[in-house]
């Protein structure tokens, strides 16, 4: 017969134990550490819903050799396309049409569809000279919801790029507008005008069975990077001769911008991954948490994975620069910058995007939370040099050459079409140093 | 059958007190506190595998301890005092929370530190749950048939 006494002392047992291990494992562990923002402009923003689209063309005179009456040359061919373009990639979508040189004039009641003869590149008050920057000066100019399409030979008036560079910049790079600059090649018979500081004009007739020798156009696209984007290809499925002589600069060269999402952990040293540092119930893949469990070789190696938005400039990924924004928690103030959090961290590029993250705690000024922001861009020389431009660029030095053989002269070139894009590159790197990762690292000591 | 019933508390209190303590004091203040999981695991994550498997193998104990005592009480015939003895089949019931250990064993990626303990703590709840839930708890007839119950049961 089991004694009562002994029964009772079990039960006395039990509750005490019970008690023991709810006071001392209970305890709450979130820190309540807020999340970091989410910055909105990281993100590349959807196709517009409704579109105006503003078409410019150039109809100066040099742009008369690309219309010929007998047959659709290149060019006949994409004016044709550029308005059934915008009609299939956007559902709601208005068109305005103007011709522009010496100024702008808007074309009324369809007269754009003249753009196919060569009366339209008469008329006096545009056809002497080529002001592109008044175009991108115009208001409507990249603005929300619009894309502004400019046709022309990109023989700018004075061969002033530098001008035209700094109108695209403030206008629409600096706005966060992209700006997207396809090339074609088309069939041309008729003078080049404006060519060299003192405005030497040569006549020019390519060889239709040799594209070659086409002469080239070109269409600045305006607007924000998807519309600029889907126009493109608006363009490129209607067109089968579009190859992709195409470029956009604006700020984003990747999309989604690289996280930890997909990235694969190689290497944990020292450090515990959790996901109760910062009070957010949603996982954040921008985030890693971490809690120090060691004093030295602390860290870890993790290899990001990114999508490089097309028609971008392709960058060599060995060639990276980081930005690390250290800060220390402190439940009165939050987060402050910290020096020394920040010297106690570095980052090492194994290959590509595989960080090597190093971390010295001893070097920590005190318990408590740090968070890191990480974020990757590529380098200046990070850009890789070879682009379809080199090839369409005029070199200027040969100009005598032509003048004492005029039939000598290049004719399937463009006149400073080199510098304005590398200005136009260098303006877009120095406005955005467009990113390709941002992410967070919280570690608790 | 208040016996029974005692029994079958004291069962209870036994199990629920090793499921506390593998939920509460092993993995909330010893494994969170010194294990590092391997890299691409999350410490939530790699904890809830040990308590996975840390409540399955107290569960199998659990098992074991009642399988063992419904065959010793109605199971197992008893002519006379001495021959009670059935220490080899209570040893045999052993085998359940093995298995489970084992598994325990298998299935929790090992950690860079620390993960030791994980094994350790599936081994103390799973054989110590089972054995002293026994020797306390088994029926009367067969009441030092556990290993050195003599010892610890004094009713």
């Amino acid at each position: 017969m089991i004694k009562t006494q002994h029964i009772n002392r079990i039960i006395l047992i039990s509750i005490c134990a019970c008690y023991l291990i709810f006071s001392t494992a209970g305890c709450s562990k979130r820190t309540n550490v807020p999340a970091p923002n989410s910055d909105t402009s990281d993100a590349l923003e959807s196709i517009s819903g409704q579109l105006t689209a503003y078409v410019y063309i150039d109809s100066t005179v040099s742009m008369e050799g690309f219309v010929r009456p007998s047959s659709a040359t290149n060019y006949i061919q994409t004016l044709q396309v550029i308005e059934s373009a915008i009609n299939t990639g956007w559902k709601t979508s208005q068109i305005h049409f103007f011709k522009f040189g010496t100024k702008i004039l808007p074309l009324k009641n369809r007269e754009h569809l003249k753009a196919v003869k060569k009366e339209f590149y008469q008329t006096p008050e545009t056809k002497i000279k080529t002001y592109i920057e008044k175009v991108i000066n115009e208001p409507k100019t990249c603005s929300n919801n619009s894309l502004t399409v400019i046709v022309t030979d990109l023989f700018q008036n004075d061969a002033d790029v530098s001008l035209l560079t700094n109108v695209l910049n403030e206008k629409c790079l600096k706005k966060n507008f992209a700006i997207g600059i396809l090339g074609i090649g088309s069939q041309y018979d008729g003078t080049v005008y404006d060519v060299g500081i003192q405005s030497y004009s040569f006549s020019y007739k390519s060889n239709d069975t040799d594209t070659k020798t086409f002469r080239p156009f070109y269409l600045l696209i305006l607007g924000k990077h998807a519309d600029v984007a889907n126009y493109f290809e608006q363009l490129k499925s209607n067109l089968s001769f579009i190859k992709d002589t195409f470029v956009i600069f604006s700020r984003y060269i990747v999309n989604p911008l690289a996280s930890f999402e997909g990235a694969s952990m190689e290497e944990i040293r020292g450090l515990a991954e959790v996901t109760n540092i910062i009070s957010t119930t949603s996982q954040d893949s921008r985030v890693k948490q971490f809690i120090i469990r060691k004093d030295s070789n602390v860290g870890f190696t993790a290899t990001l994975k990114y999508n490089q938005l097309p028609y971008t400039i392709p960058f060599d990924t060995k060639k990276l620069t980081t930005e690390v924004i250290a800060k220390q928690f402190d439940f009165n103030d939050g987060f402050k910058e910290n020096s020394d959090a920040k010297q106690s961290f570095n980052i090492e590029y194994l290959d590509s995007l595989k960080l090597k993250v190093n971390l010295t705690p001893t070097t920590l000024p005190g318990n408590g939370i740090y968070s890191y922001e990480i974020i990757i861009s590529p380098s200046k020389n990070a850009y890789k040099g070879t682009y379809w431009w080199n090839d369409w660029d005029m070199d200027l030095s040969r100009i005598d050459k032509w003048r004492r053989n005029p039939k000598s002269f290049e004719g399937s070139k463009t006149l400073n079409l080199k510098p304005f894009m590398n200005n136009l590159w260098q303006a877009n790197f120095l406005t955005h140093q467009p990113k390709i990762a941002r992410i967070y690292c919280y570690f608790k000591k | 059958m208040i016996k029974y019933v005692v029994h079958f508390v004291g069962i209870l209190i036994i199990s629920a007190g090793f499921y506390l303590l593998a939920n509460l004091v092993e993995k909330d203040l010893f494994l969170e506190r010194l294990v590092i999981p391997p890299p691409g695991v999350k410490l939530p994550q790699w904890l809830d595998s040990f308590k996975f498997w840390a409540n399955w193998g107290i569960t199998a104990s659990v098992g074991a301890v009642l399988l063992w005592y419904l065959i010793a009480q109605w199971g197992f015939k008893v002519n006379h005092w001495s021959e009670s003895g059935k220490r080899v089949i209570w040893g045999l019931f052993f085998i359940l929370p093995v298995i489970v250990i084992i598994l325990g064993f298998v299935f929790t990626q090992q950690a860079q530190e620390s993960g030791w303990l994980a094994y350790l703590f599936y081994i103390l709840n799973g054989l110590a749950c089972y054995y002293l839930a026994t020797a306390l708890f088994s029926p009367s007839s067969f009441k030092y048939t556990p290993l050195w119950a003599e010892k610890i049961r004094r009713w």
